[in-house]
């Protein structure tokens, strides 16, 4: 469940809200892309089936990269966001740990370091990242815009419960 | 067997066949697959498309040149969803066409089928 951006040249994205959001950046090809994602059921450690959406956003990224030259063993990642912002009842196996609990196994996982991190807490972020440089930007947001920020996180969470995403199937 | 560049993919698709009872060999790309297929026989062969070293397409081509998977099962399980790669796919030899994220119970029941 995520966007999905990756461009060879120079590039800023904002994005704004509370998922997480891994940046890849290969440091030799320099390009970069930026993946904003949320699994608003997490993922069950135990089922790796229950992952599925958020390990098939993150192959869509490294696909991207790996048609722009990237060597999938130079990726590095910058993950940023999970913060506790919706108006939903915290505990400690929420929405935001479990998204934290996902991207950590995943990177593990494939073997890409996290050279950069900022995740948890209780504050909205922003985060503006540059393909070219690699170098990523976070502010945290706070009053009007974040409350703002959280409600349409909230809609899109609802959205995305209610959809099927699963791919489709043909024998020849 | 199983080959995806993505480990997290292979874990997937490894749980969802041993839940059901089959034995999953796991391949990370077209270039090692084909070389564990030199030494073992498989009923099935589950691969990706985009992979480093060895793409899936070139993988089916290569499969199908070896007597013992000229005839088995071959599914691409894949990101790509256009009808120009499926195309692509059929014409190297592909027996189905599977676009990710795979439903687990979906996948079960295609193996299933073609497994005859």
């Amino acid at each position: 469940v995520g966007s999905l951006r990756a461009l060879g040249l120079f590039f800023w994205t904002p994005f704004r809200g509370r998922a997480l959001r891994p940046v890849y950046y290969g440091p030799v090809a320099r390009a970069g892309g930026m993946n904003h994602f949320l699994l608003p059921d997490g993922a069950n450690a135990n089922d790796p089936t229950s992952a599925r959406y958020g390990i098939n956003a993150m192959e869509l990224l490294i696909n991207e990269l790996l048609k722009l030259n990237v060597q999938r063993r130079r990726i590095q990642a910058k993950i940023f966001g999970a913060g506790h912002v919706l108006k939903i009842r915290e505990s400690l196996d929420g929405v935001p740990q479990r998204n934290i609990d996902f991207i950590r196994r995943f990177l593990d996982t494939e073997r890409i370091p996290i050279v950069t991190e900022d995740l948890g807490g209780y504050r909205s972020r922003r985060v503006l990242f540059s393909a070219q440089s690699g170098v990523a930007y976070m502010r945290y947001l706070d009053g009007a815009y974040a409350a703002r920020t959280a409600d349409e996180e909230l809609a899109y969470l609802e959205k995305m419960r209610a959809r099927k995403l699963d791919g489709d199937a043909t024998l020849f | 067997m199983t080959v995806d560049d993505t480990a997290s993919m292979r874990q997937m698709i490894s749980f969802t066949l041993n839940s059901v009872g089959h034995k999953v060999v796991e391949a990370c790309d077209g270039k090692e697959a084909l070389k564990i297929a030199q030494e073992k026989k498989f009923d099935l062969v589950i691969a990706d498309i985009n992979m480093p070293n060895m793409d899936g397409i070139t993988l089916v081509k290569s499969l199908r040149d070896l007597p013992d998977f000229k005839l088995i099962p071959i599914l691409m399980l894949t990101t790509e969803s256009q009808t120009a790669k499926r195309q692509e796919g059929k014409s190297a030899g592909a027996t189905g066409w599977i676009v990710k994220p795979f439903n687990p119970e979906q996948l079960i029941a295609i193996v299933k089928k073609v497994l005859g």
